[in-house]
């Protein structure tokens, strides 16, 4: 016994850095299926009042030149509305709004601040200041001004952190606007301006230059959110498909405000395709 | 007591300059500095090795959360701390005294040289390797090791210029 534990105290620091290593590593290790870790990342109170207080300064002395930004972009969608009413008419435009009016919309938006954001990882996550109690939920979509931001993922009451579309985790259903044919969204790691539009199928006819935009099919993101434009094409490995490459209209590097889409979608809808998913999971032959 | 209270100090600091400074700088999107690494190099060789064990994983387990990439740090920063005393004992000049913070002025320029860019490089092979683990470019790897660590060391000798 004496032994034994003049063995422990000789080696006590041998045994303390086993111990702490193996902690690290099963963080490491169990993190990504680990939905409860929302401690254990960014969305913590902590770290979110520090990263709130960091994210105010920086904004401060970057207010300008966003304010600027803004106001071109009112300008432009100013114009682009000034020559669709003259299109239109102004009868029909007031028709298609009370039309609108009249039925409940299917999202609805919260609008949110990133207070911190990375671009270089290889796989990026930003956390926002709102949480659970401004009513934001897990795997609700996110999109700034200009397109499709990601997807939330951990919710803590006050913040909570966001797989950026720069995540290799993150999948986002596409299509290419105007010829209907649809693909998944996913980025290789590469630049932080660029990702993949996988799985086109090979008769599909496409420019470069065409727009490409969220699909709608999953309840996340409505359909028609702007996502980038189509800058090259390629075979993917199996030669089955097309992989385009896709310049995305998101400036993440300068991601501020940002809005959080709360899906308006049928309990009805919700609840067939949790069905649907479950049965494939419970079946054995699905796996492929 | 106060050296200890000085250490939480010091480590607070390091803390909140590697989160909401220092890994906010990707040079040529490769490199950034871990200026935390530079206060594991700084305890003495009579310091317990329990004690900054511990220190390093904390300060690794903090910079980590705040970063969404939990065990990552934490993993390579605990052990720095564990070969930081064979590392430092191994460059340590003969007229080396023990309770000294290894430093230039205590060690000679050459010497912290060599001991800097050991316990730095350690660090930075196995925090990307670690980083690395889902997604594998070894060109990649390669180039954050180097230009991160190079980075590192002009930061941490800059600080050194500095210091008293």
């Amino acid at each position: 016994m004496k032994n034994l534990l003049a063995f422990i105290q000789r080696f006590s620091h041998w045994i303390l850095f086993l111990l702490l290593e193996v902690v690290s590593l099963s963080l490491l290790f169990s993190y990504n299926g680990y939905q409860g870790s929302v401690w254990f990342s960014s969305a913590n109170n902590i770290n979110g009042v520090m990263y709130e207080c960091s994210s105010f300064f920086s904004n401060f002395f970057s207010q300008s030149t966003i304010n600027n930004e803004l106001t071109q972009r009112i300008i432009a969608l100013r114009d682009e509305n000034q020559l669709l009413r003259e299109k239109l008419g102004d009868d029909a435009v007031k028709k298609h709004l009370a039309s609108r009016e009249s039925q409940p919309p299917a999202y609805s938006y919260i609008p949110a601040k990133v207070i911190s954001n990375t671009i270089t990882e290889k796989n990026n996550i930003m956390t926002l200041d709102k949480g659970y109690d401004d009513g934001i939920r897990e795997d609700m979509g996110v999109v700034d001004a200009n397109g499709v931001a990601g997807i939330v993922y951990l919710v803590s009451d006050n913040y909570c952190t966001v797989l950026s579309v720069l995540n290799s985790h993150t999948r986002i259903s596409c299509m290419i606007r105007d010829r209907g044919s649809f693909g998944t969204l996913h980025w290789d790691a590469k630049q932080y301006d660029t990702a993949n539009l996988e799985d086109i199928p090979r008769h599909t006819q496409f420019k470069l230059g065409d727009k490409v935009v969220t699909s709608g099919y999953s309840t996340i993101f409505p359909r028609g959110i702007p996502v980038g434009k189509i800058i090259g094409a390629s075979n993917s490995s199996d030669g089955l498909s097309y992989k385009l490459k896709v310049l995305l209209t998101t400036d993440f590097s300068h991601l501020r405000d940002v809005r959080v889409i709360k899906s308006n979608a049928s309990h009805e809808r919700k609840i067939l395709e949790e069905i649907s998913t479950d049965s494939l999971i419970a079946s054995p032959d699905s796996d492929n | 007591m106060e050296i200890t209270i000085k250490r939480i100090g010091w480590f607070l600091v390091f803390f909140i300059v590697q989160i909401l400074l220092l890994n906010k700088i990707h040079l040529f999107h490769v490199a950034t500095p871990f200026l935390m690494v530079y206060f594991i190099m700084q305890f003495p060789l009579t310091y317990p090795r329990t004690g900054l064990l511990l220190w390093s994983f904390f300060m690794g387990l903090l910079i980590d959360i705040s970063t969404n990439i939990p065990g990552v740090t934490a993993a390579s920063l605990t052990i720095v701390g564990f070969i930081q005393p064979y590392i430092l004992n191994y460059f340590a000049p003969n007229d080396f005294y023990e309770m000294d913070t290894p430093s230039v002025r205590t060690m000679t320029f050459q010497k912290f040289f060599n001991y800097a860019a050991t316990v730095i490089f350690t660090f930075c092979i196995i925090f990307f390797s670690f980083e690395a683990f889902n997604l594998f470019h070894f060109g990649d790897w390669l180039l954050r090791v180097v230009f991160s660590g190079a980075l590192t060391l002009i930061f941490i000798l800059a600080l050194e210029r500095f210091k008293r």
